[in-house]
């Protein structure tokens, strides 16, 4: 009689055990996990960032007031430095990167207009590196001394954001 | 003997604890499975009708477009040109009204083989170019729907290209009129809404009554939403 109480003993202790334990490795599974997603990379982050710039862009910086119109002061005042861009824009330099281009609608390729670092074109997004663009319609009612575009213009906005 | 059955007994009793242990196992075995069948479900989530990221990322993008693009073109006053390029007489191949060019025997704007405006011609005025050059040129399809302020007038379809795809994106902006804006007559003269209203109702028609009515001490003529559907071919 003790030995098959002693048997049966011994199975509810495995079971226990077992239960410790997957509870113990799921617990350090999902803490491990919540501990580390704030810093790597994930699938949603750059479309999101990329439509925070954008609205940012957008909505503040080249709003004229009314929702469309567009014054275009702020790029042609940064003209010459993504750095100030990125900045302002709540762009983390070097983890992501931005590439602003301004073009008529009816003249896609190539821009018209491109922010540019120091006189150059942007790097470019890395070899593999989620890149996410969006676009956005308006219409310019101050060329803020930009050359390329007339007041009246419809314009594409991009932004790209890697 | 004695020795014999207290090994029976012995025996019996060990087969009972085994089986309450047994039990136990077997709960905790369906438990793990069910939890294992649930985890699978919850991981594997992507059917052929389920969204992906990327899907949503792109009717994302084209939600922010067509706002633009309806918000755009009713701040520059092209879409309120649009809603008043009317043909209000009867005059014509369809009773009470039409919109300016619209297609035989209807009186929106349409991709239908019959008329005149087949998907990818331009709908007439600045509005229609924007449409087009923003859309028809990126391969996306639109639909343009009026809806009249409650109880003056329900609905009125300026462009319709068919039925929209599951994956389309509506935006909307709302246009007030004014009594003094003008639409057309059958002579393509100017006529103002307010003598629109007031006209006899075989002689003229308008989309859209006018709001309250002719007493109030207000020129504002009716306030519609107009609803801008894009889809991707």
């Amino acid at each position: 009689m003790n030995r098959d109480s002693t048997k049966a003993q011994m199975s509810v202790d495995f079971l226990l055990g077992m239960v410790i334990f997957a509870g113990v490795f799921f617990f350090i599974f999902q803490f491990s996990a919540a501990a580390v997603s704030p810093f790597v990379f994930t699938s949603e982050e750059v479309p999101t960032k990329t439509q925070s710039v954008a609205d940012n862009l957008y909505f503040d910086k080249l709003s004229d007031g009314e929702k469309g119109m567009l014054n275009l002061t702020y790029l042609e005042e940064n003209n010459e430095s993504i750095h100030q861009l990125e900045t302002d824009l709540g762009v983390e330099s070097p983890r992501h990167g931005v590439n602003v281009t301004v073009s008529e609608i009816d003249s896609d390729d190539p821009p018209d207009f491109a922010v540019r670092d120091d006189g150059s074109t942007n790097s470019p997004p890395e070899v593999g590196a989620s890149v996410s663009r969006t676009v956005r319609y308006g219409q310019v009612a101050d060329d803020g001394g930009l050359t390329e575009f007339d007041e009246g213009d419809k314009v594409f906005v991009r932004v790209r954001v890697w | 003997m004695v020795s014999r059955g207290k090994l029976t007994v012995d025996a019996d009793s060990g087969r009972g604890s085994r089986g309450q242990v047994h039990t136990i196992e077997g709960f905790t075995a369906g438990f793990i499975i069910l939890v294992a069948a649930l985890y699978g479900v919850q991981a594997v989530a992507i059917t052929p009708t389920s969204s992906s990221t990327a899907s949503q990322e792109v009717e994302l993008n084209q939600y922010k477009l067509a706002d633009d693009v309806i918000s755009t073109s009713n701040s520059n006053g092209e879409l309120k040109e649009a809603l008043l390029n009317w043909s209000a007489s009867d005059n014509h191949t369809v009773e009470d009204g039409e919109f300016r060019g619209s297609l035989a025997e209807t009186n929106y704007y349409g991709g239908t083989a019959e008329g005149p405006f087949m998907f990818g011609a331009p709908i007439p005025g600045d509005f229609g170019e924007t449409l087009n050059q923003t859309f028809t040129q990126r391969g996306l399809v639109y639909n343009v729907e009026i809806e009249c302020a409650r109880d003056s007038g329900g609905s009125q379809t300026y462009i319709d290209n068919g039925d929209p795809s599951l994956h389309s994106v509506t935006a909307s902006t709302r246009v007030a009129l004014h009594e003094h804006d003008t639409v057309y007559d059958n002579e393509s003269d100017n006529v103002t809404l307010a003598e629109v209203e007031t006209a006899d109702d075989t002689e003229m028609e308008f989309y859209c009554d006018r709001m309250g009515s002719n007493g109030d001490d207000t020129s504002l003529y009716n306030v519609v939403e107009v609803r801008l559907t894009i889809w991707r071919m």
